[in-house]
């Protein structure tokens, strides 16, 4: 709840750097703050302000606030930029996504979340993923691939890569096998990580999320958990030990990174020659939020035929994709989709091809704006790249 | 939204003006922007209006002019004394962040043109991207808009290089400015004002200089929404360097005859006492630091400037800086403006209570020892140590004849005691420097009222008639300056 950041949000000194830092790479700050009417209200320091107004009851939850508050991309990026530290913790002194955040957890505790918001939260209640859809699908796919519910290293395919975009789960699992990690996975019995509700609030259900997951994870025996999407190797990584109040017994490791020490120790070597222009779009969760910048270019780079170019802004000063992990999305479609121009065009500046990320949601999120404006270029997740890469 | 929600008397108006888009009421929103970078307490608006072009801005005045309601303008928000009072919950708050686009770079007449609410930032990057140097602030405050900057702070506010350039005054050539009554006008001879001159920019041959009387106005005059000002070439080569004395008499002698050097040698330099010199390096004892940055265009030249530097200061009891000090010279060495934007990551929890201003040079160490007791008891008498509060004392040469002084105290802020106690601290200190013949450097708020308090009577008689005749139903910041 927001009175945990007390501490915190008195210490904003307005300062206006996640409003209007400037400079070669960073440009303005807050997504939300430029796609919109531009109200201080809408980037950092304005919602540490709202934050304090609550907190010193100035005004409550309205339906206009409430609204603002979830319009917020938790993406970090004003946190990244302000760069303030608190001496004692050494994390970051204003933390304006997890301020936002408790402000959510409180909205939902007062019954007001916004209606989309709960209803998907009921849905990953009761059907354990966030698109309502059977875990069977899960199953199935363990049963595809012969993939054993036990062993030291989990595959952890998340929703997005089994019922949105399922060549996503079976390229990482070819990419696992071809390069010799014998894997296992949970099929039925891995649940939603829980990251959209974590951030939009809807913490009950993301903490039944949690510890199912801990339970079998725990059980099947695993040492390390894999997995591509960016979204379950942050909420695991960093969000379950907040939860479970512990460290975690088993280590989580980002498919990229999991390629990028398959490189460094020389066990990694692509056949297939791409020719194609790269660009790559860091996301909020594997990023900032996870300091996860270099691994994915260093594999992406390794391919050959292969070009590599940055977008403007990119590692920590880069623009969310305008999904704010699925949250704005839902909430403020138009929102999100302007965002999401305003960083393909980004990408469309680079002369690049293809626009790759390290997560599923980014990927969906970059191709929606390419299909709305028909653009000539090519939306690819990391591990299409990589498996095309690898001939298989 | 709440369709029967009580709005501002006059929403549909403004909104008919700027779009519903750019216009709220909210209780959030009002407060959201209530506060400046100070422990003053907020002052809420009735009303924000985010103009999108000058008509707009003309349209919201006149609005505002026929109505008598008072209109408080805002740039980046991070002023120092408190904004404008004006009449709270009835203010119009117009901010011009959506004024922010670079107009024009002649390179041929070395003139930037950009309007109001643009950053220093970013004005200073793209400037710096074209090969030229502007004389704004970098940091911190390069998230203030150059209209903010402009109107806010006495002589236009300062820049890196304030100890040579002195204010940002000299380098404005000219405003486009919104009248109270809605009129729009140009000053230093731009395109508005002489219809046969469209390129040059010269603040006092066709007409006194008006440009000169919205410098630092607070607002009171009317409000900017463009700026044409002077750049200069890129310098090429910085170096720095440091010096270490064992009293504040022989820092302040070196630095006074520094400053009787013309050219002034430095284009960066500043005096820094033993609790901020202590806490920059990491070190104990009572070592005053003379710290200084010599921008050039070659080598052979800062290379000249240096040994003159270093003469005066081993003469007068200086020793260079030892092995390990290198680290605070960090804000002194950097020449691209955009290096500048990391150094707020070094900052850490808390708030600088800023007690500057501006001294006379002649009878300045009698002055900065004044105000150092004054501060020293201040520490005692409210026990500041036991609320790990820090001294950081800051002397700044201001061309030839002038020193800007700090007293500041950082403190955490998140104490509402103690930030009760600082601001209460900070309006006391105003007052007794104001009396002791300083000058404030901020036209806002608590540091206005001040100032304007010690005007002679006939001084203020001719401030009033003058606002009274711009605006006569003294819409613009009603209040500030005693106005």
């Amino acid at each position: 709840m927001l009175e945990k950041y007390r501490y915190n949000v008195y210490r904003c000194t307005r300062c206006g750097v996640c409003r209007a830092k400037y400079n070669e790479t960073v440009h303005y700050v807050c997504p939300v703050l430029e796609n919109t009417a531009g109200f201080d209200h809408y980037c950092g320091r304005g919602r540490i302000a709202t934050a304090k107004g609550i907190l010193e009851d100035r005004f409550t939850y309205s339906d206009a606030l409430i609204d603002v508050v979830y319009c917020c991309l938790c993406c970090e990026n004003c946190r990244e930029q302000c760069g303030s530290v608190d001496l004692e913790t050494g994390k970051p002194l204003i933390d304006t996504g997890r301020i936002v955040r408790a402000m959510r957890e409180e909205i939902v505790k007062l019954g007001k979340c916004p209606k989309v918001m709960s209803e998907i939260s009921r849905v990953v209640s009761e059907e354990k993923n966030t698109f309502g859809m059977s875990l069977e699908k899960k199953k199935d796919l363990a049963r595809k691939y012969n993939l054993p519910s036990a062993g030291e290293s989990l595959f952890f395919s998340g929703c997005y890569s089994v019922f949105r975009n399922p060549k996503e789960a079976d390229d990482t699992i070819k990419i696992l096998k071809n390069t010799g990690e014998e894997i296992a996975y949970l099929g039925d019995e891995e649940w939603c990580c829980g990251v959209m509700q974590y951030w939009d609030g809807n913490t009950g259900v993301m903490r039944d999320m949690v510890f199912h997951n801990m339970e079998v994870i725990e059980k099947s025996g695993a040492k390390k958990i894999i997995t591509p999407c960016a979204g379950c190797y942050d909420t695991i990584k960093d969000i379950y030990p907040e939860i479970i109040e512990d460290d975690l017994p088993f280590e989580v490791v980002h498919l990229s990174e999991y390629l990028s020490d398959l490189l460094d120790d020389g066990k990694l070597k692509f056949e297939k020659e791409l020719n194609k222009t790269v660009t790559y779009h860091d996301p909020c969760h594997l990023g900032r939020h996870a300091g996860v910048y270099e691994q994915p270019r260093k594999v992406i780079k390794a391919i050959p035929g292969v070009e590599l170019v940055e977008m403007e802004r990119n590692r920590n000063a880069a623009f969310c994709c305008g999904s704010g992990i699925g949250s704005v999305r839902a909430t403020h479609p138009e929102l999100a989709l302007d965002i999401t121009h305003s960083r393909v065009d980004e990408a469309l500046a680079t002369g690049a091809h293809v626009v790759t990320s390290a997560c599923p949601m980014c990927v969906e999120q970059l191709e929606l704006s390419g299909k709305k404006r028909k653009l000539d270029l090519e939306f690819i997740n990391l591990p299409e790249l990589v498996a095309n890469a690898l001939g298989i | 939204m709440d369709a029967s929600k009580k709005h501002y008397f006059l929403y549909d108006e403004l909104a008919a003006i700027v779009g519903t888009k750019f216009v709220t009421d909210e209780g959030f929103a009002l407060w959201s922007v209530s506060h400046d970078s100070s422990p003053f307490p907020g002052k809420a608006s009735g009303i924000i209006v985010l103009p999108g072009t000058v008509e707009e801005v003309s349209e919201v005045l006149k609005l505002a002019n026929i109505t008598k309601t008072p209109v408080i303008p805002r740039g980046g928000g991070a002023s120092l004394f408190g904004f404008p009072t004006g009449v709270p919950g009835r203010n119009i708050l117009i901010q011009l962040t959506r004024l922010n686009k670079l107009v024009e770079i002649n390179k041929e007449n070395m003139t930037v043109t950009a309007q109001a609410g643009i950053t220093t930032g970013e004005l200073s990057t793209k400037v710096w991207e074209e090969g030229f140097h502007i004389h704004t602030v970098h940091t911190p405050l390069y998230t203030d808009t150059i209209g903010g900057l402009l109107t806010g702070a006495g002589g236009g506010g300062f820049p890196m290089e304030a100890a040579s350039a002195g204010c940002i005054w000299p380098y404005v050539l000219g405003f486009e400015v919104v009248l109270p009554d809605g009129s729009i006008i140009k000053t230093g001879a731009g395109s508005g004002t002489n219809t046969f001159r469209e390129k040059t920019f010269d603040r006092v041959f066709s007409a006194p200089d008006i440009t000169g009387m919205f410098i630092g106005d607070g607002g009171i005059f009317g409000i900017k929404t463009e700026v044409t000002m002077q750049i200069l070439p890129r310098p090429d080569v910085i170096e720095t360097g440091g010096f270490i004395f064992k009293k504040m008499e022989d820092l302040w002698a070196s630095m006074s005859s520094l400053m009787n050097i013309e050219p002034l040698p430095y284009s960066r330099i500043y005096g820094i006492g033993p609790e901020g010199f202590n806490a920059r390096t990491g070190k104990t004892g009572n070592d005053w630091g003379l710290l200084y940055g010599v921008l050039g265009y070659s080598q052979e030249e800062v290379g000249l400037k240096i040994e003159a530097i270093e003469r005066i200061c081993r003469k007068l009891g200086g020793r260079g800086l030892p092995d390990g000090y290198e680290e605070i010279l960090t804000d002194l060495d950097q020449i691209d403006p955009k290096s500048y934007r990391e150094m707020g990551k070094r900052s850490s929890m808390g708030m600088w209570a800023f007690m500057e201003e501006f001294a006379s040079k002649e009878g300045f160490l009698e002055y900065y020892k004044t105000t150092r007791d004054y501060t020293d008891n201040v520490f005692k008498k409210e026990r500041l140590e036991e609320y790990g509060c820090k001294r950081f004392d800051l002397i700044i040469p201001f061309g030839h004849t002038s020193v800007y002084l700090g007293n500041n105290i950082f403190y955490d802020q998140g104490s509402p005691e103690l930030r009760e106690k600082l601001l209460e601290i900070v309006k006391e200190h105003t007052i007794f420097v104001t009396k002791l013949g300083a000058s404030m450097d901020v036209h806002q708020g608590f540091a206005a009222e001040v100032m304007a308090s010690y005007w002679s009577p006939t001084f203020y008689n001719f401030m009033h008639v003058l606002k009274r005749a711009i605006d006569p139903n003294n819409i613009l910041c009603p209040g500030l300056w005693k106005l």
